[in-house]
C-alpha cells in the first residue's frame, strides 16, 4: 500500500509556483493507476518526488507512505534499498535515459547487483532472461549491445525489464508510450500485462492506453488533481469539464473541441491562488469559479468542480 | 573499427605529407636566393664576393639548379633517409642536435603530463561531483587564475620570487656542471624544480577545469536519474555511470596534449634556460637556422598529428557509438 498524502512540490526560485499542488492518492496492493494530464501538469514530478529523485532545488511537502513508512523522511540506506528494490521507476524512454557507454544487459541487470548481491556475470545472464520476458527478440545480442542500437520502442521495453529486474512490488512508469506508434504502444502494453501482483502507477498522455492498462485514473490539470475514479467510470462518464473536453477531443470520439481558449498561460494558473484553474477554458464557468473548488467526493469518485458540490 | 583506424591513419599520413610539402614550398618561394637561407646571410655575401664558384658548387650539391619537381623528390628522399642537413649553429647534423635536445624536453614534459593528467582528473571529479563544497571554493579560483594568466608571466614571477628572492632554486640552466653520478642527477632535479612545478600547475589547472565541467555536465544527464532510481549509492553512480562518460572528452584532450609533449613547453624552457626542444626551436627561428627550424617544425607537426590520431583511436575504444561508426568526430 502506497499513499500520497497532501504532496506538494515547489521549486526554489520560482516563487509561489507549485509544480504539484496538494495531491492525495492511494495505491492499494496490486492496483493499476494511471495519471493523465497535459505536459507540465506535474504528473512526472509527482513520481520523482516520491523517490526523492528531483534535483536539489525541489522542496517536497506532505508525505508518501509505503506501508506506513514515510519515504520523504527515511534514511539514505533505506531509500537506496527501496529504490529499485521495492519501488521501481521506469523513466521516459528518450535517448538519454540509458548510459550510452554501458552495455544494455549490464544496465538492465544492475539492480540485481545492488539489491540481490549478484555478480556482474549472473546479472547479465538474468537480464537476458528478463529481456526475453519483455518481448525483446534476439535478447542475447541486445544484452551485449549498447543503447544506441535500440529503437524507441525497444528502449521502452528494455526499461520496463530494467525496472522489474530486482523484483520490486511497485512500479512507476513515466510516459511509457511517448513518441511510439500504435504497434509499439501495443508491445509496451503487452509488457505491462506481464506484471502480476505488482502495483502500477503509470503517467501518460494517452487516454486510450490509460484505459487499457489501469483500473483507476487520476486526471491532473495545472498541478492539481481534478478527477479521480475507476477507469471505466472516468472514460465512459467523465464528470470534470476538463476530462470531458479531453475525451471529446480524442480522434475516436470525433476530435471535438468547443473552442474556448483561456487567456492565461499554464504557469499563471498555477501561480494564481484561488479559483478553478480550468475556468478560462470551461464551458460551465460561473461566478462561483473565482473561488477554489474543493476536491469533493461524488459517488465513488472525487471531482474538483463546483458543479458537483451543489448536488451534494 | 579496423576500417576506422586505417582511415584515420591514411588521413594522418596525408596531413604529414601536406605539411612536408608546404614547408618545402615555403622555403623555395621565400623572397631571396634559397642559397642565402641554406648557407646563412653573412656567409652568402662573403662567398658571393670571394668565391662565386663555391656558391655554385653548393647550389649544385643541394640540387638548387634542378627543376622544382626533382628538388621535391630529393627532399622527400632525404626525409625518408633521415638526412635533414647540417645545423648552421654548430655544423652538427640537425637530427643529432634535435634528438639530444628532445631528451631534455621529455625530462620536463613526461612527468608533468602524467601527474598533471592524474591530479587534474582526480580533483576535477571531486569538485565537479560536489560543486560548491569547500574544495571547489578553494581550488576553482586558483585553477582559473593559473589557466588564464599566460605561462611566461607566471614563470617570470616564480623566477623572481623563488629563485632570486628566496634562492631556493637556481636562476637558469640545467646543471651546475662538474658533477657526476648521483650528485649530477640530484643537481638536475634541483634545476628542473621550478619549470617542472610550473608546467605541472598549468597542466593540472587546464585538466582540472575540463574534468570539472565534464563531470558536472554528465551529472545532469537523464541516465544519472535512471541510475539513482535503481537504488545505486552515490559512490556507485559516480564511479560506474559518471566517470567513464566524463573521461571521454578528457581522454581526447590528454591525447592532444601528448602531441605537444616535445615542443609544447617552449616558453617555460626559454625562460628557465632549459635546453630542450622548445628552446632549440626558439633559437633556431630567431637565428635563422633553417635546417634546424624546419626539422623542429616537422617533428612538432608529426607529434600533433599522431596525438590526434591516438585520440581518435582511444575514443573509439571507449565509446561504442563511435566504434560502430554511427557518428564521427
Amino acid at each position: 500500500m502506497l499513499e500520497f498524502k497532501n504532496v506538494s512540490v515547489r521549486f526554489r526560485g520560482t516563487g509561489s509556483l507549485l509544480a504539484v499542488d496538494d495531491v492525495t492518492l492511494s495505491l492499494p496492493k496490486g492496483s493499476r493507476t494511471a495519471i493523465i494530464g497535459e505536459t507540465g501538469s506535474g504528473k512526472s514530478v509527482l513520481l520523482l518526488a516520491a523517490l526523492r529523485l528531483l534535483p536539489e532545488g525541489a522542496v517536497v511537502s506532505g508525505s508518501v507512505c509505503l506501508d506506513g513508512e514515510d519515504l520523504l523522511h527515511v534514511g539514505k540506506k533505506r531509500l537506496q534499498h527501496i529504490r529499485g528494490g521495492v519501488i521501481s521507476y521506469i523513466p521516459q524512454g528518450g535517448g538519454a535515459s540509458m548510459n550510452p557507454l554501458l552495455k544494455i544487459g549490464f544496465q538492465v541487470g544492475e539492480p540485481l547487483i545492488v539489491h540481490r548481491q549478484k555478480t556482474k556475470k549472473e546479472a547479465m545472464a538474468e537480464s537476458v532472461r528478463l529481456l526475453r520476458r519483455f518481448n525483446l527478440h534476439d535478447e542475447d545480442r541486445v544484452a551485449h549491445d549498447y543503447p544506441h542500437a535500440l529503437s524507441g520502442g525497444m528502449r521502452q521495453r528494455v526499461m520496463i525489464a530494467m525496472g522489474m529486474a530486482a523484483g520490486p512490488s511497485i512500479l512507476f512508469a513515466d510516459e511509457p508510450t511517448k513518441g511510439l506508434d500504435q504497434r509499439r504502444i501495443e508491445l509496451v502494453e503487452e509488457s505491462l500485462q506481464q506484471l502480476k501482483n505488482e502495483t502500477l502507477l503509470c503517467v501518460t498522455h494517452d487516454m486510450g492506453f490509460a484505459g487499457r492498462i489501469s483500473d483507476a485514473i487520476c486526471v491532473m490539470y495545472a498541478a492539481q488533481q481534478v478527477e479521480l475514479g475507476t477507469s471505466k467510470e472516468i472514460l465512459e462518464d467523465p464528470l470534470h469539464p476538463y476530462t470531458q473536453d479531453m475525451l471529446a477531443a480524442m480522434p475516436e470520439n470525433g476530435m471535438v473541441y468547443h473552442g474556448k481558449v483561456g487567456a492565461l498561460s499554464h504557469a499563471e494558473y498555477i501561480g494564481g491562488e484561488g479559483g478553478c484553474r480550468y475556468r478560462d477554458r470551461c464551458l460551465y464557468c460561473s461566478g462561483k469559479c473565482q473561488e477554489k473548488p474543493p476536491f469533493a467526493v461524488v459517488g465513488n469518485r472525487k471531482v474538483r468542480c463546483w458543479r458537483y458540490v451543489a448536488e451534494n | 573499427m579496423y576500417k576506422r583506424v586505417i582511415k584515420k591513419l591514411a588521413v594522418a599520413f596525408s596531413t604529414i605529407l601536406a605539411i612536408i610539402t608546404i614547408s618545402f614550398l615555403m622555403v623555395r618561394f621565400m623572397p631571396g636566393d634559397p642559397l642565402m637561407h641554406l648557407v646563412g646571410q653573412e656567409r652568402y655575401y662573403e662567398l658571393q664576393m670571394d668565391a662565386p664558384e663555391e656558391l655554385e658548387r653548393i647550389a649544385e650539391k643541394y640540387g638548387l639548379n634542378d627543376s622544382l619537381w626533382e628538388q621535391y623528390v630529393g627532399y622527400l628522399k632525404s626525409i625518408v633517409t633521415f638526412d635533414f642537413g647540417v645545423a648552421y649553429s654548430n655544423d652538427e647534423p640537425v637530427l643529432d642536435n634535435v634528438l639530444s635536445r628532445a631528451k631534455w624536453s621529455l625530462v620536463l614534459s613526461v612527468p608533468t603530463f602524467l601527474f598533471g593528467g592524474l591530479f587534474g582528473a582526480v580533483l576535477g571529479v571531486l569538485t565537479g561531483w560536489k560543486p560548491g563544497g569547500w574544495l571547489d571554493r578553494i581550488l576553482t579560483p586558483v585553477m582559473l587564475f593559473l589557466n588564464t594568466v599566460p605561462s611566461n608571466c607566471i614563470g617570470i614571477l616564480f623566477l623572481v620570487f623563488f629563485a632570486f628572492k628566496l634562492q631556493w632554486f637556481p636562476l637558469n640552466g640545467m646543471t651546475s656542471g662538474g658533477l657526476s653520478g648521483l650528485a649530477r642527477t640530484i643537481d638536475i632535479i634541483w634545476h628542473a624544480g621550478l619549470p617542472m612545478l610550473l608546467l605541472l600547475l598549468f597542466r593540472t589547472a587546464s585538466n582540472y577545469l575540463l574534468m570539472k565541467s565534464n563531470v558536472s555536465q554528465v551529472k545532469g544527464e537523464d541516465y544519472i536519474t535512471t541510475a539513482y532510481s535503481k537504488g545505486l549509492s552515490s559512490h556507485r553512480v559516480l564511479w560506474v555511470h559518471v566517470v567513464k562518460n566524463a573521461m571521454l572528452p578528457y581522454t581526447t584532450s590528454l591525447c592532444m596534449q601528448l602531441g605537444g609533449i616535445l615542443s609544447g613547453s617552449m616558453l617555460i624552457e626559454v625562460i628557465f634556460g632549459w635546453k630542450g626542444m622548445g628552446n632549440l626551436f626558439y633559437t633556431a627561428v630567431s637565428s635563422r637556422d633553417f635546417p634546424t627550424a624546419q626539422l623542429c617544425f616537422l617533428i612538432s607537426a608529426v607529434c600533433i598529428v599522431f596525438g590526434n590520431l591516438l585520440s581518435d583511436i582511444v575514443i573509439a575504444l571507449i565509446d561504442p557509438r563511435i566504434r560502430e561508426g554511427n557518428f564521427d568526430y
